[in-house]
């Protein structure tokens, strides 16, 4: 379902046989606005004022409403391929209606349920042709039409229009209770005073009839009779195409309700019959045509159903309509897309401002960051100048210092742990210490060491040298010496300590001289120790 | 093109163009000219956004080296009072090792210098700066060996510079008998200790004034002073 207001606004000129009738459809109302008759003065003048000002100016869309209309069913098309259709179907048209300028060809569908047999497939489509005369009305129409400069939405044949409409009364009358009937007759006086009736059968137009009847309101016994007239004429030309009153139709009236009465009294043959005024009609199809001046004309019903169309039935091919509407389409289509590129642009412009804006105010912000940075490494910068030294040396030296500073050798730290250990006893005689080059450079002299990397710890040697009194036992001695070396190693626990010469060697694999007796006594026997110790404090 | 304005009539025209015209215009502006602004504004914000970044960082270096620095300066001030810094004159050794010898009451010292050679250390290096280091043996006659070694605390610790000991002997050469008490009683120095201590002199000094000469391959170049 649709939504009302989003259905087109169009001007809709019905053009009847005594004059031309206006209408202003929007999506909640369908105004006539005026009448024009044929021979009026300055017919043109009048109708392009009214289709620029009393209607403002909407696209025009032509409802052809004159007894004049020519149609010719059950016309067949030859199966062609699609390209081809169209010609085809342009010279069948010339060749059915050869002096018509107004053609139109609608192909009929079949009735829903009914299969298409094979031979009339093979047959091609059924078609029905329609044609206008080019008349002195119609020519004055289309001339106002071009001269008003509107928009123009085609040129349409009123009955074929409104078939879809009778139908969907009849689905609206017949509701969930029933199936509408296979002919709906839909019978409505027009202003012009004419009688419409539009027949359709399964929901496509069979017959349409225009005839004029008593155009009154207050004798509704002789509106009655003379409609009821016409409906019957109406039935018996059914019958030409297979009617029987057996077959059930729903009758639709548009009139007033009173007429109606009336008319529903006089109907002898069996149908669902239904009255309306043209706005009630309007509500039982979801569409609101307005207040209407009098209700019980449908021109106003009809005008409302296909001015608000978007999709048509039949539209009509004229070719002198053909010259301005095609421009103007384009025209509209161009004027269309470019509203489209200019609201894109539009977007993308205001999108491009507000980066603009942003990009502005960031630009203005970071500014006053830099400014503040700026100052603030200035700041830092004149206050290592207020430092009155050169900051690269002051790292430089004190890196470099702590760089000999570690591989320096601590020699103190050993000679007052080797005199710890030596304790009041032992006397030391001679004691070296020696800086060794540390063991990680000594294997690989070519490593280059990191500028920041620690410096390996500092290796020493050193050699002591104890003498003993001659005195001394030899076994005294030597347990001397080894609880000394037991000693050192607890106090230097990095270092290796071996005693590479003791008081006397007493094992069996030890030489040993001495002396003993006179030769004592004159060169007492000198006992003395060597240690090495080696490693790391 | 008189038919195509009769048909379409002149207002339709003119809407059609002032649309074309509108679309043209804010096309132009929007793409001739506000977008290459936005872009050179994105350019600029960026520069702007890294250099005070740059700035920030920056700040906060020298933020950070500042209170190092701080710290360091006493450091610095040390090494300039300990003479960590100074050009390795002979004639201050000199004085120096007298004081030593004197302040640690060994008997005697005798002492060699040799002549300094460059040491090119890559941290000082960063400062324009090069190692001076000059070989020194000392020889001493003491009375006791503690006060050789009190000898080596004193060289190491009131030596102008760095002093880096390579190696230490000390060698007691008599035993205290009654000769040497008696001696020793009579105000006469003895000598019951031979001490000897090598050690590497180091000082920091600028590149530009000292100059290097030329030297054996494999060895330190030796350091010559400029004028």
């Amino acid at each position: 379902m649709s939504l009302p207001f989003l259905s087109p606004s169009r001007t809709v000129l019905l053009v009847g046989d005594e004059a031309l009738y206006i209408y202003n459809v929007s999506f909640n109302a369908a105004r006539l606005v005026d009448t024009v008759p044929w021979q009026a003065d300055s017919f043109e003048e009048t109708v392009i004022g009214l289709i620029q000002k009393e209607c403002g100016g909407k696209p025009v869309l032509i409802l052809n409403d004159m007894t004049d209309q020519h149609f010719k069913g059950g016309q067949r098309m030859p199966k062609v391929g699609p390209l081809d259709k169209a010609n085809v179907l342009e010279r069948k048209l010339q060749v059915a209606f050869p002096t018509y300028p107004i053609r139109g060809a609608l192909a009929v569908k079949p009735p829903k349920g009914v299969a298409v047999s094979a031979a009339d497939k093979k047959q091609g489509g059924l078609y029905l042709f329609a044609a206008v005369p080019m008349s002195e009305p119609i020519a004055k129409t289309m001339s106002a039409v071009k001269k008003s400069l509107s928009s123009v939405s085609g040129f349409f044949l009123l009955p074929i229009e409104v078939s879809d409409m009778v139908r969907a009364l009849a689905e609206a009358l017949a509701g969930k209770s029933r199936k509408p009937s296979r002919w709906v007759v839909f019978i409505g006086q027009h202003h012009n005073g004419a009688l419409r009736q539009v027949i359709t059968r399964d929901g496509q137009l069979a017959m349409t009839r225009m005839t004029p009847v008593t155009d009154t309101d207050t004798d509704h016994e002789i509106w009655a009779q003379e409609v009821h007239q016409e409906f019957k004429a109406t039935v018996s030309y059914l019958s030409r195409f297979g009617f029987t009153p057996n077959d059930g139709v729903d009758v639709i009236v548009v009139c007033s309700p009173a007429a109606g009465s009336v008319l529903e009294k006089l109907i002898d043959i069996p149908c669902h019959y239904s009255t309306f005024t043209a706005p009630e009609a309007a509500r039982e199809l979801g569409i609101n045509i307005g207040q209407q001046d009098d209700p019980r004309y449908a021109d106003s019903l009809h005008a409302a159903w296909v001015g608000r169309k978007s999709r048509f039935i039949l539209p009509m091919q004229a070719k002198d309509l053909a010259k301005v509407h095609k421009p103007r389409q384009v025209a509209a289509m161009a004027m269309f897309v470019m509203l489209l590129a200019g609201g894109y642009q539009g977007w993308v412009l205001f999108n491009e401002m507000q980066k603009t804006s942003a990009a502005n105010e960031g630009i203005e912000t970071q500014q006053r960051a830099l400014t503040q940075a700026t100052a603030a490494y200035e700041a830092e910068v004149a206050k290592m100048n207020a430092l009155g030294f050169d900051v690269k040396l002051v790292q430089g030296s004190i890196k470099t210092f702590n760089d000999i500073e570690a591989r320096r050798m601590h020699e103190l730290v050993m000679v007052e742990k080797i005199h710890q250990a030596l304790g009041d006893s032992l006397r030391l005689d001679t004691m070296t210490i020696e800086y060794q080059e540390p063991k990680a450079e000594n294997n690989n002299k070519k490593k280059i060491r990191l500028p920041d990397a620690p410096a390996p710890k500092p290796e020493m040697r050193a050699s002591i040298k104890l003498s003993f009194p001659p005195t001394i036992e030899p076994v005294v001695g030597v347990k001397e010496v080894n609880n000394l070396r037991t000693r050192l190693l607890a106090a230097l626990p990095n270092c290796k300590v071996d005693i590479t010469k003791n008081v006397a060697g007493l094992e069996y694999s030890d030489t040993y001289k001495g002396e003993t007796g006179d030769a004592q006594k004159n060169t007492p026997q000198q006992f003395y120790a060597e240690l090495e110790i080696e490693g790391t404090l | 093109m008189g038919e195509l304005f009769q048909i379409l009539g002149i207002k339709r025209i003119v809407i059609l163009l002032v649309l074309i015209g509108i679309n043209g215009i804010v096309g132009a502006v929007t793409y001739l000219y506000v977008m290459p602004h936005n872009d050179d504004l994105t350019r600029q914000l960026q520069t702007i956004t890294a250099n005070v970044t740059s700035k920030r960082k920056d700040t906060g270096k020298l933020e950070g080296e500042y209170n190092i620095i701080q710290k360091q300066k006493a450091n610095f001030e040390d090494l300039r009072g300990a003479g960590f810094f100074s050009n390795q004159n002979r004639a201050v050794a000199r004085q120096r090792i007298t004081d030593i010898q004197k302040f640690s009451n060994v008997l005697s010292a005798k002492y060699d210098i040799t002549a300094a050679s460059i040491e090119k250390n890559p941290l000082a290096a960063d400062s324009g700066d090069v190692v001076l280091n000059s070989p020194v043996n000392i020889k001493v006659d003491a009375l006791d060996d503690v006060d050789f070694y009190n000898f080596v605390y004193w060289v190491e610790n009131g030596f102008p510079g760095l002093v880096s000991v390579k190696n230490i002997k000390v060698t007691r050469i008599t035993d205290v008998n009654e000769t040497t008490l008696r001696a020793i009683g009579s105000g006469i120095p003895v000598t019951l200790v031979n001490g000897e201590v090598s050690f590497e002199w180091r000082t920091m000094v600028p590149a530009k004034d000292v100059t290097i000469t030329a030297n054996p391959p494999g060895s330190s170049p030796p350091a010559k002073p400029k004028g």
